[in-house]
């Protein structure tokens, strides 16, 4: 019964950090779908949602989670929209190659900007529920992790009305289909790539904020980045619930590797993992991937 | 003798089939058209015949081998070269560059010869040179052989692509709506040029739409609609043909 | 000036200051810094070739340099090989790990590629971390031996500083001879539109195998000489940052330009010990620069000065009332 428990315990928590992955997932996927780029600072702007949040609404200011929290999306979707307007949309005709070492480069500037705003020192943020957890035959499942999924579940179920119903939403759509039909049916593009963009980061902040209590914030917390990149091969390119699926079966890797392998090789098993996938099933599990490859 | 066939080749891009059961063949020597309006699959079937892409059914032969479903690069070893519809020049490489680059599947040294610098690769460098410059003469691109590609108007990038083509010494050549972006005077000249590359011994697979090209120099031509062929003939069987006027100027205009 | 002419005498110059350089130096630190930046001028090379002419970002430097650093520790002071074979087998070694690299480039673009070989790259130091039975785990390793002309023993640092540079000045004629070659245009066609490339009978894959393969062996030199340099190597130098330095060394020097990777490198070397004072504020401005280059300043320092010549040369033109010459 512990065992079983134990089990429980882990599949949880891997459930719970592969819902984060997932987000960043589909944070890659967006930007890709619309302009055919891969944002690498994707993790950094999880980092940044994290600090934002912890380091300094919750812990400097005092804010109570939800006001935080919406707090720290709003900034993150405008930094995402300003971003945007700094590495994409100058080199929106240049090789992706260039787009590519430019949100790089960003990455490398928010990592070493928020060692100098919030210090060397992770900043350890306490969670609504601190430590307590379900208790199930002496094992602790952390009511983090619970939550963490309850609230990636109702972010994906209010994504998908968004697509499904808004005309925005539609326009996100279409863009990320064709580009250039939809232009020429009068979608103005450029705004719809902008405000992409700062979905994205939102969901990159969304994930921070979810993951500051169980991690502690600091540069480590970009890492998150390669995992959501992992999570968007394995589940393949440009899928939504691919990006889903994906950065769920990275979350259990990750943590049954940690487990029952061992706990440094846990990210070299995740990287492995998703080499072989990129060598011998590059469209990923789902499968639905289009011949032009990246 | 066919030197090309298609045989009942199907491309479905999810629901959408962009080429359906296309049955085709080619002669060798002769200048063969494909003509057919947009999205009618027309480069659809090239990216078929050239492995950029490969057949969700059927296959398409060379010299009776199968290729499709083959690596690009070793099917233009074998002799099935292509242009493109939309330029892809290689923006950092002169004019020269492109055209020995076209000659490179043909050569035989190695990297440690070039990085000594034999005698047997100074040798080969200087048959590429003159092969190289023989087609730019061919095309009359010469006098700018030293010029960056990318800084050559339209119209002659698009006659570098067919030099570049030439190059890799194909026995036949699929030229992909060559004159698109020609002016009138190109596009002329344009006529005279895939006439005498037929006379290098070279298979002509002419992909247009613009009929005046298409009329004036292919042989045979084969009409594609939604992805099938809906005629084949002689250029002026082709012209007589209802289906094809159909498809090409709609119902009304045929009535009026 | 032409590409191939510009290179040639931009390389003359180079190396003509970097040999002028040493004296001049006062600073036993700053002679160090210098020797250090002749090995990372070798090391660039590397990534020239498969960055810089075939376009491919390479992200795993720090794998290659890693491995390359600790085959010629290891086989040195376990195996009690001298200098010269384990520099020989270092290269090789790396050369062989492109070649591994290089195969999953069978499949993979882009994207795909750079994230594989930062993979690469962490797999990598994560083994040479924990495998303490062979490298030392964090320890490192210690007393790598300097090389030898017979008794003679490169310890004086000046000494090994001369002998790398002319180590370097061999690689970079070798590398502007494969430039030159139909192999070099072969990696160019691939940079600029692989798909075209292969239209036109080039296997990309086998050229981009190849470039891989190039890479490491320019790398492990590099790395050989850089564990007997320091005599000491530990695993946790070899991270993603060092990768990203690289990529910016060939960046900052101009995409495709040997000169200009190889000044990118010295300046890459000599900056972030030049400005210790910024502190963490170093990398910060550090990322913005980059940032700037890649908006602003896509062709870099090699591409300003290709810049600067041609309008001359055009203005010279006109002067001289040769109108019509292009």
């Amino acid at each position: 019964m512990a065992e079983l428990a134990i089990v429980l315990q882990q599949i949880v928590a891997g459930l719970a950090l592969g819902s984060i992955y997932g987000l960043v997932a589909l944070g890659y996927n967006f930007i890709f779908n619309a302009v055919g780029i891969v944002n690498l600072a994707q993790g950094d702007f999880v980092m940044l949602g994290g600090y934002i949040y912890g380091g300094t609404l919750t812990l400097l200011l005092g804010l109570p989670f939800l006001p935080a929290l919406i707090l720290t999306a709003v900034a993150m979707a405008i930094f995402g929209i300003v971003s945007q307007r700094i590495v994409y949309y100058p080199l929106r005709d240049a090789h992706p190659r260039m787009v590519m070492l430019s949100t790089i480069a960003l990455g490398i500037f928010l990592k070493n900007i928020s060692l100098i705003a919030w210090g060397t020192y992770p900043v350890s943020v306490p969670g609504l529920f601190g430590q307590r957890g379900l208790r199930i035959a002496g094992v602790s499942i952390l009511y983090q992790y619970i939550f963490i999924l309850v609230c990636v579940i109702i972010l994906l179920a209010v994504q998908q009305f968004f697509f499904r119903k808004t005309t925005l939403g539609k326009s996100m759509r279409a863009v990320a289909q064709d580009r250039l039909a939809a232009m020429l049916m009068g979608i103005d593009a450029y705004k719809v790539i902008a405000i992409t963009f700062a979905y994205s980061s939102t969901l990159a902040a969304i994930g921070g904020v979810l993951l500051a209590p169980v991690f502690m914030v600091s540069q480590v917390l970009a890492n998150v980045g390669l995992k959501g990149f992992a999570a968007c091969v394995i589940g393949g390119w440009g899928d939504i619930t691919g990006a889903v699926i994906g950065g769920l079966v990275v979350g259990l890797v990750e943590v049954f590797s940690a487990s029952y392998i061992s706990s440094v090789y846990k990210d070299a098993i995740v990287f492995a993992i998703l080499i072989g996938f990129l060598i011998f099933r590059p469209q990923g599990i789902l499968g639905r991937a289009t011949e032009e490859s990246l | 003798m066919a030197l090309l066939s298609s045989r009942q080749a199907t491309k479905y891009f999810g629901g959408l089939c962009a080429v359906d059961n296309l049955d085709l063949t080619v002669n060798e020597g002769e200048i063969f058209a494909l003509i057919g309006p947009n999205g009618s699959g027309k480069t659809t079937f090239t990216n078929l015949a050239t492995g950029m892409m490969a057949p969700t059914s059927g296959h398409v032969e060379f010299q009776g081998t199968i290729v499709s479903g083959q690596r690009p690069h070793a099917i233009t070893q074998m002799g099935l070269v292509r242009t493109f519809q939309n330029l892809r020049i290689f923006s950092s490489l002169t004019v020269l560059e492109h055209v020995t680059l076209g000659h490179f599947c043909r050569t035989t040294t190695g990297v440690w010869s070039n990085i000594l610098r034999t005698k047997q690769v100074k040798e080969e460098e200087e048959e590429i040179r003159a092969r190289a410059e023989e087609v730019l003469d061919f095309l009359g691109l010469l006098d700018k052989k030293n010029w960056l590609a990318k800084n050559l108007p339209y119209g002659q990038q698009r006659l570098l692509e067919i030099a570049r083509a030439l190059a890799t010494e194909p026995k036949l050549i699929i030229l992909d709506e060559p004159a698109a972006g020609m002016t009138m005077q190109e596009s002329n000249d344009l006529i005279h040029l895939i006439r005498s590359i037929r006379d290098r011994g070279i298979t002509v697979f002419l992909i247009d739409h613009k009929m005046r090209l298409v009329m004036n120099v292919s042989e045979r031509i084969a009409v594609l609609n939604f992805g099938r062929k809906i005629a084949e003939g002689t250029p002026k069987e082709i012209q007589e043909n209802p289906d094809v006027i159909e498809a090409y100027l709609g119902k009304g205009r045929r009535t009026a | 000036m032409r590409g191939s002419k510009l290179r040639n005498v931009s390389l003359v110059v180079i190396f003509a200051l970097l040999a002028c350089a040493e004296p001049l130096i006062a600073s036993r630190f700053y002679k160090f810094v210098l020797a250090l930046a002749v090995i990372n001028v070798i090391m660039v090379m590397g990534l020239h070739i498969i960055f810089g002419l075939t376009g491919q970002i390479f992200m795993g430097m720090a794998g290659f340099w890693g491995i390359g650093s600790y085959i010629l520790a290891l086989i040195t002071t376990r195996l009690g090989l001298g200098f010269w074979p384990a520099l020989l087998l270092s290269s090789l070694g790396v050369g062989l790990m492109g070649l591994v690299l290089g195969i999953p480039t069978l499949r993979l673009k882009g994207y795909y590629l750079s994230i594989t070989t930062i993979g690469f790259g962490e797999i990598t130091r994560f083994i040479l971390m924990n495998w303490s039975p062979v490298t030392g785990g964090v320890f490192g390793v210690f007393n790598i031996p300097r090389p030898n002309f017979g008794s003679f023993v490169f310890t004086n640092d000046a000494h090994f500083y001369y002998f790398s540079l002319v180590l370097a000045a061999i690689l970079a004629v070798i590398a502007s001879i494969l430039e030159d070659s139909k192999y070099g245009t072969a990696f160019k066609g691939v940079r600029d539109d692989e798909l075209a490339a292969d239209a036109i009978g080039i296997d990309s894959t086998g050229i981009k195998v190849m470039a891989f393969i190039t890479c490491g062996l320019f790398v492990g030199i590099g790395a050989g000489l850089y564990s007997s340099l320091l005599t000491y190597i530990s695993p946790e130098v070899f991270t993603l940052e060092e990768s990203f330095r690289f990529v910016t060394m060939v960046l900052i020097g101009g995409i495709g330009s040997l000169p200009g990777a190889i000044v990118g490198a010295v300046l890459l070397t000599f900056l972030p010990e030049m400005l210790r004072f910024l502190q963490s504020w170093y990398l910060a401005i550090y990322g913005l620069i980059v940032l700037g280059i890649v908006i602003y300043q896509p062709a870099g320092i090699m591409g300003a000065l290709q810049g600067y010549l041609d309008r001359r040369m055009i203005a010279a033109r006109r002067e001289g009332k040769e109108y019509g010459a292009s």
